[in-house]
């Protein structure tokens, strides 16, 4: 009797009890691996800044002060920082380019020998450097052209120095507000970037 | 027979599933939090980006006013006062700019901060006259807010000296007849110095913060 009670009562009974479908265990299982598979990935996330490499923020910063507050300003003694020599702001990106410079300015504040960023930054020669002169206007975008002060007409000089930054991998920007005379009195304003990686 | 009474409680148990899982996600998630708070990593607690961030906004804020200084938007920026109205000039209700003055020196701040997704508010410090012991008091007036700052705000100073001989500008940037020594009540900085040809020695002050 117990067994017959058991047979069948029980089992529709057990049938009926469980009260759970497939879909209840689809949403339970499902919700649970969308929780591990969010923490497994935001969780090394939060160590990111901790673990990219912490000297290349250090250089690019400096070397966009080296920059904008030394090599490029005009040389005399009522140079201030962030206004830049046209004639020697120009020289040095086409000297960094590998374009041979016909008359070079003496009286600018870099050696005019020297051809590769990294002996000229003081940069170690596995780092990589980028350094580009974009628009003011956060609207635009782009890379400068530059006359030279002397020949307002003549040819444009790309102002970017060495090979543009990877899409992956951690690559730091500095940008400085510049600010680059023309000969004929006006004046306009820039962003220099230097990236490093 | 001994089998099906031993099958029942694993079919009944079944029905947890759906809240083991809940609540294991729950008790995951909760681990989480209590391990953050504990070690205090956010992501937006300060980092090394973020400083950087600052010193990068720091340097850039340094260029904008050592631009505008020799562009000679400054001071014309410092004087575009409405003295009829005793406000600046298209400045709304409240006499504070909402977004950038329409000046030059605005226009520049535009393209140099909002364009790139950065908030700033402008200050002028000014010194108020000598009371009966010859001390002076500064005085805030503000020129741009969009704001309270957030925490990884910084801030830029530039001073400037204004003359007695200098005049207001007018909505249209044009400078006007009247000198300054003439509006002692309606512009909001008084003249710090009667005896001198030296109006006031006027602090601008730019706090900057991304957005």
């Amino acid at each position: 009797m117990r067994q017959l009670f058991t047979d069948d009562g029980d089992s529709q009974q057990a049938r009926s009890a469980r009260g759970q479908t497939t879909i209840d265990f689809g949403v339970g299982v499902s919700l649970f691996l969308l929780t591990v598979v969010f923490i497994f990935t935001f969780v090394p996330s939060l160590f990111q800044p901790f673990t990219s490499d912490q000297s290349q923020i250090i250089t690019a910063d400096r070397t966009a002060d080296m920059l904008v507050e030394d090599m490029l300003l005009p040389n005399t003694t009522t140079a201030e920082r962030y206004v830049l020599d046209r004639r020697c702001t120009v020289t040095f990106f086409k000297q960094m380019q590998g374009t041979t410079v016909s008359n070079p300015p003496d009286d600018c504040r870099f050696n005019t020998s020297i051809t590769s960023p990294q002996l000229m930054l003081g940069l170690k020669s596995y780092q990589s450097v980028n350094i580009t002169l974009e628009p003011a206007d956060g609207s635009k975008s782009g890379i400068v052209k530059l006359t030279d002060a002397k020949k307002p007409t003549g040819s444009m000089t790309r102002m970017a120095i060495g090979e543009s930054p990877p899409q992956q991998g951690n690559v730091v920007a500095a940008q400085r507000a510049v600010y680059i005379r023309r000969a004929n009195g006006t004046a306009d304003e820039y962003r220099l970037f230097v990236r490093v990686w | 027979m001994l089998g099906d009474t031993d099958t029942l409680p694993s079919e009944n148990r079944g029905q947890a599933f759906t809240l083991e899982a809940v609540f294991a996600s729950m008790l995951l998630l909760s681990a989480v939090l209590f391990a953050l708070q504990t070690t205090a990593i956010t992501p937006l607690t300060s980092s090394t980006s973020s400083q950087q961030i600052q010193n990068q906004q720091a340097a850039l804020t340094e260029g904008f006013l050592t631009t505008a200084q020799e562009r000679g938007q400054l001071k014309p920026a410092v004087l575009y006062w409405n003295a009829t109205s005793e406000q600046w000039h298209q400045s709304g209700v409240d006499g504070v700019y909402p977004s950038e003055p329409p000046n030059a020196f605005g226009k520049q701040l535009n393209e140099t901060f909002l364009n790139w997704g950065v908030a700033v508010n402008v200050d002028v410090e000014y010194y108020t006259q000598p009371d009966g012991t010859g001390e002076r008091d500064t005085r805030t007036q503000t020129m741009v807010d969009m704001g309270a700052p957030s925490t990884n705000s910084i801030t830029a100073k530039q001073t400037l000296v204004l003359y007695d001989d200098d005049v207001l500008r007018a909505t249209d940037g044009s400078r006007t007849s009247k000198n300054l020594s003439a509006y002692n009540s309606s512009f909001y900085a008084p003249d710090a110095a009667p005896s001198s040809p030296v109006y006031n020695v006027v602090t601008i002050e730019v706090v900057v913060w991304r957005i």
